[in-house]
């Protein structure tokens, strides 16, 4: 289990089938969006509020990781889109399920 | 009179003469032909062993076994199998190392001139998925589609997001998926509010379509959300699960993401368990 810096967000970088997950961060909510208004970050149009906003267009973080790959067309080298803040290594999470006895 | 012109063959005069036994039942191969394998994978610990037969310009016929560890990331892996002159009568690539389901191996073997990177594709002689019980046969296979078959059916654990934020799952690169169900829990703060939570897709950039709601969450609450297709949509009071239906079919591309959007969302509401069972085609990175 790991911890996303940017957003908070915790997964399994590999599933319980042994498959990849590939991580990327969600657009701000509202709660999200108006914390980054208050702090002045970012401006809304003119008498529109956040939660209005948010159905109007999508607001990405600017250190927002995305681990999705990309291949260089030239030297087909493979990287992920983004680190962006990098992850935080967790406990890990409760197995689905649990033999008693 | 004149002898008639000689044909020049595109190969040695030995060769020629034995091309008239083999060319009926095999791929004649230059010296500087060979075979290449590209793989795309998702699926962990799959290793494709790469077998085939040939019959060289002597007349004797060689066995190959070669292998190949795909990507797991649904990019590209390539392989190019150095073949001597003559032809190829037959073989197959099979799975081991995992068992891979139709929709997560997919494999195309060509005939190329050169080596390397930049080898020069010349002909395809096999294209399609594989799985542990199933190989794929060369040269005179149907040549599939990476879209062709059911996909492969996958249950998906998704990102829990941090509190106040809203869940937002992605299609990875090199995939395409068919939503068949989603499901959430929400747990609400203690701040007085009426929250409505709904499952969207978008296409990376823009809302595609919107589902559920309609049910209405107050302050501390647990309400479990799901949704599939085809769904009678229902709410049971004691435990506070809600199924709402999906539209059908709903094909997603890589990019593509599923997320919720939330009225009246609080800085203290959570959402957990996010689960989803999707169909999953490789369309390749």
């Amino acid at each position: 289990m790991v911890k996303c810096n940017a957003c908070g967000g915790t997964y399994e970088p590999v599933l319980p089938d042994g498959m990849e997950y590939f991580h990327k961060c969600p657009p701000l909510s509202v709660v999200e969006l108006a914390a980054a208004v208050a702090a002045g970050k970012v401006q809304l149009p003119a008498l529109e509020t956040p939660d209005v906003a948010v159905t109007r267009r999508i607001y990405e973080r600017s250190n927002a990781r995305d681990e999705n790959i990309q291949v260089d067309p030239r030297t087909g080298a493979v990287t992920i889109k983004s680190a962006g803040a990098g992850t935080t290594p967790q406990a890990a999470a409760p197995p689905p399920v649990v033999k008693v006895g | 009179m004149p002898d008639a012109p000689k044909i020049v063959a595109p190969y040695g005069d030995a060769a020629y003469a034995k091309g008239n036994l083999f060319s009926a039942v095999g791929q004649y191969l230059r010296v500087d032909d060979n075979l290449r394998v590209t793989s795309y994978n998702a699926a962990a610990n799959v290793v494709l062993n790469i077998r085939h037969r040939f019959v060289d310009c002597d007349g004797e016929i060689q066995a190959s076994a070669e292998t190949q560890t795909p990507n797991t990331d649904r990019s590209a892996k390539s392989t190019i199998i150095v073949t001597p002159e003559g032809w190829l009568l037959g073989g197959e690539i099979f799975a081991s190392g995992a068992a891979p389901a139709i929709g997560q191996t997919f494999v195309i073997v060509e005939v190329v001139r050169g080596l390397g990177s930049s080898a020069l594709a010349l002909q395809v002689l096999a294209a399609g998925y594989l799985n542990a019980k199933q190989p794929l046969v060369f040269p005179n296979a149907m040549i599939g589609s990476s879209l062709d078959g059911g996909g492969a059916l996958r249950s998906i654990a998704g990102t829990t997001p941090a509190a106040g934020a809203e869940i937002s799952e992605t299609v990875p690169t090199g995939a395409r998926w068919q939503l068949l169900a989603f499901r959430y829990q929400l747990v609400t703060s203690a701040t007085v509010a009426n929250r409505q939570s709904t499952l969207l897709a978008d296409d990376g950039t823009t809302n595609l379509w919107y589902a559920g709601g309609d049910p209405v969450q107050p302050a501390s609450g647990t309400f479990l959300y799901s949704f599939g297709a085809g769904y009678t949509p229902f709410g049971a009071v004691p435990t506070n699960a809600t199924g709402r239906s999906l539209p059908t079919p709903n094909f997603l591309g890589a990019g593509s993401r599923l997320k919720t959007q939330t009225l009246s969302i609080q800085a203290g509401d959570q959402y957990s368990n996010v689960q989803y069972l999707v169909r999953e085609w490789l369309e390749g990175a």
